[in-house]
């Protein structure tokens, strides 16, 4: 019992990293539409789609159907498919002369249903134009099928997402690092004022470690996030709000560093940096928290209000998300901790009487 | 509380003084200045309204490093003791900070004229350029005067509060930025920026209310 109260934290940290690595890397994505080609039809013709998809098994299921979905009260169905491979299939679609709508041009979603893989759409996938106007014939035309009996989709697995693909699993690395770093520093703001307030005289020392690892995970959180910004942005930045703000808050963080390096005193070394570290966190709250939420940004979620949506995490990454949150903060404190001690091990040897 | 107004002005009166007395601040940033306003007009002729704002910021950020530097730099050995014995804490930080923030406001002063003078005059509504402008230097001033504090305190301080400073500064001249930037449109009303004014005076309030609790704790030895 005595061993679980004062290493239980530890051993749920490594835990909960652990499973966050094993399951949000080996757990395979949902099937997809990886793309269709050609993407543009005209009126009236027979529409040959060629489509690629991603972890579809289209070869073991035999009753696959495809719909073009132009809104909820329009679609139609393909009149024939072809499987080539379990990634490839063919689709024979017969486009009308007429759309239901006024518009020129219209997008339409592509959904594909199979008893193997369930049903998955690829939004804004084909765009069809009409040259002449008839509403009413076009109405003949795309409510004469209906998509029904879709199958659901058993496959345990990520959502497919488009330009995201297989970087979703990013969510489980990238994000926890921001959360490491934020309570990271929430407690290093509060050993820096206990230090000041001469209530803990080994704060200074807590708030340096605190902030050693904070830095740490801020640079990697930085690092992940242009990684995965390079997939689906296409540039390692984009000078989005929030990559500069967080650029600049572990800038504060370096300048801290700096600081500490620069006295000889250690009592005013200690002093000076944890008042420097309260005013640091109280700067940073509206790098982080007040002005993405007034500009736009490329980050999921934005222009009001940057937190996790619900259509962004499903019930399967949820599972792995929070758990990755909660192990990569206890991992960072342990880390943070393991510092701390070797620094008051230092100090000590450095006041042992010399041979 | 009288007793920090009455050393407050004081100090403020004697920091005016000195500085009247010797030049050495205010020569230095009005040559730094001249110079930029000159070599941007070289370069840039009569620019954007968008470069003829971030030319100003730029002049003034640079202003604010240097006036906060040099108003702790010229403090050194026997004469900050003297002052530690004979002022409060508290007193020397809201006198700094005023001086800092009126020498601020003179310098946007000095480089808006002459900044009318060789890169026109952009600015159709000077009320959110003047109201930016004054709580920018306020948040400059406030912050500064406690930063250049903390550098004072290390070896090569001009360098290390240029340091610490620069990426504490950049909320706070976004937003001001924001507002100052709505001067150069004809549509801008006062509803639109509300939340920036409010989230400005805010952070004002914030950077004062930290500054007058811990300067205590960086001021005395």
């Amino acid at each position: 019992m005595r061993f679980l109260k004062s290493y239980g934290w530890k051993l749920l940290g490594v835990l909960l990293v652990l499973y966050s690595l094993v399951a949000g890397l080996l757990i395979p994505l949902k099937p997809g539409v990886l793309h269709v080609s050609p993407s543009a039809f005209g009126p009236d013709t027979l529409a040959v789609l060629d489509i690629t998809g991603y972890n579809t098994r289209f070869t073991r299921s035999e009753d696959t159907r495809i719909w073009l979905k132009l809104n909820d009260e329009f679609m139609i169905k393909a009149d024939s498919v072809a499987v080539r491979d379990d990634n490839r299939i063919t689709a024979f679609i017969h486009i009308p002369p007429f759309l239901p709508v006024p518009e020129q041009t219209v997008d339409c979603a592509l959904i594909i249903d199979n008893a193997i893989d369930g049903a998955f759409v690829k939004p804004a996938s084909v765009f069809l134009r009409q040259l002449e106007k008839n509403q009413e014939l076009g109405y003949a035309y795309w409510r004469k099928d209906r998509i029904e009996n879709l199958h659901v989709n058993t496959f345990v697995g990520f959502p497919y997402r488009g330009i995201l693909e297989e970087t979703i699993r990013n969510t489980y690395y990238h994000v926890p690092m921001w959360f490491g770093m934020i309570f990271l520093f929430l407690f290093s703001l509060v050993y820096s004022i206990r230090y000041i307030r001469g209530t803990d005289p080994w704060g200074a020392d807590k708030t340096r470690a605190l902030n050693t690892i904070g830095l740490l995970y801020g640079i990697l959180g930085l690092v992940t996030g242009a990684l995965w910004a390079k997939f689906t942005w296409n540039a390692f930045w984009s000078m989005d709000v929030k990559q500069n703000m967080a650029a600049i808050a572990t800038l504060i963080y370096l300048a801290y560093f700096l600081l500490y390096r620069s006295f000889e005193d250690p009592d005013k070394r200690d002093r000076v940096t944890s008042a420097y570290n309260i005013f640091a966190f109280a700067t940073l709250i509206p790098l982080l928290f007040i002005i993405p939420r007034m500009t736009d940004s490329l980050h999921p979620g934005n222009g009001g209000n940057p937190a996790m949506g619900g259509e962004d995490l499903d019930h399967m990454m949820r599972m792995v998300f929070y758990p990755a949150v909660i192990g990569w903060t206890l991992i960072g404190f342990w880390m943070a901790e393991l510092v701390y001690r070797v620094q008051v091990i230092s100090h000590r040897i450095s006041e042992l009487p010399q041979e | 509380m009288d007793r920090i107004i009455t050393q407050s002005w004081s100090l403020l009166r004697l920091y005016w003084d000195l500085e009247g007395k010797s030049r050495q601040t205010l020569s230095g940033v009005f040559l730094y200045v001249l110079v930029i306003i000159l070599v941007t007009a070289y370069i840039f002729g009569s620019p954007d309204p968008g470069v003829w704002m971030g030319i100003f910021w730029v002049i003034l950020i640079f202003s604010a490093v240097n006036i906060g530097v040099l108003s702790y730099l010229q403090e050194t050995g026997g004469r900050r003791l003297y002052y530690m014995q004979l002022a409060e804490p508290l007193a020397v930080y809201l006198a700094k900070s005023l001086y800092i923030f009126l020498l601020l406001l003179l310098v946007s002063l000095v480089s808006i004229l002459l900044m009318s003078i060789f890169h026109g005059w952009p600015v159709l509504q000077p009320g959110f350029l003047w109201s930016g402008i004054g709580l920018g230097c306020l948040g400059l001033a406030l912050l500064f005067g406690f930063l250049a504090a903390i550098g004072s305190q290390s070896r090569n301080s001009a360098t290390l509060s240029t340091i610490i400073s620069f990426p504490l500064i950049i909320g706070l001249v976004m937003l001001a930025g924001k507002i100052t930037n709505a001067s150069l449109l004809a549509g801008s009303t006062l509803d639109l920026l509300e939340v920036e004014f409010l989230m400005l005076g805010g952070l004002n309030l914030m950077i004062g209310g930290l500054g007058i609790l811990l300067f205590n704790y960086i001021w005395r030895d």
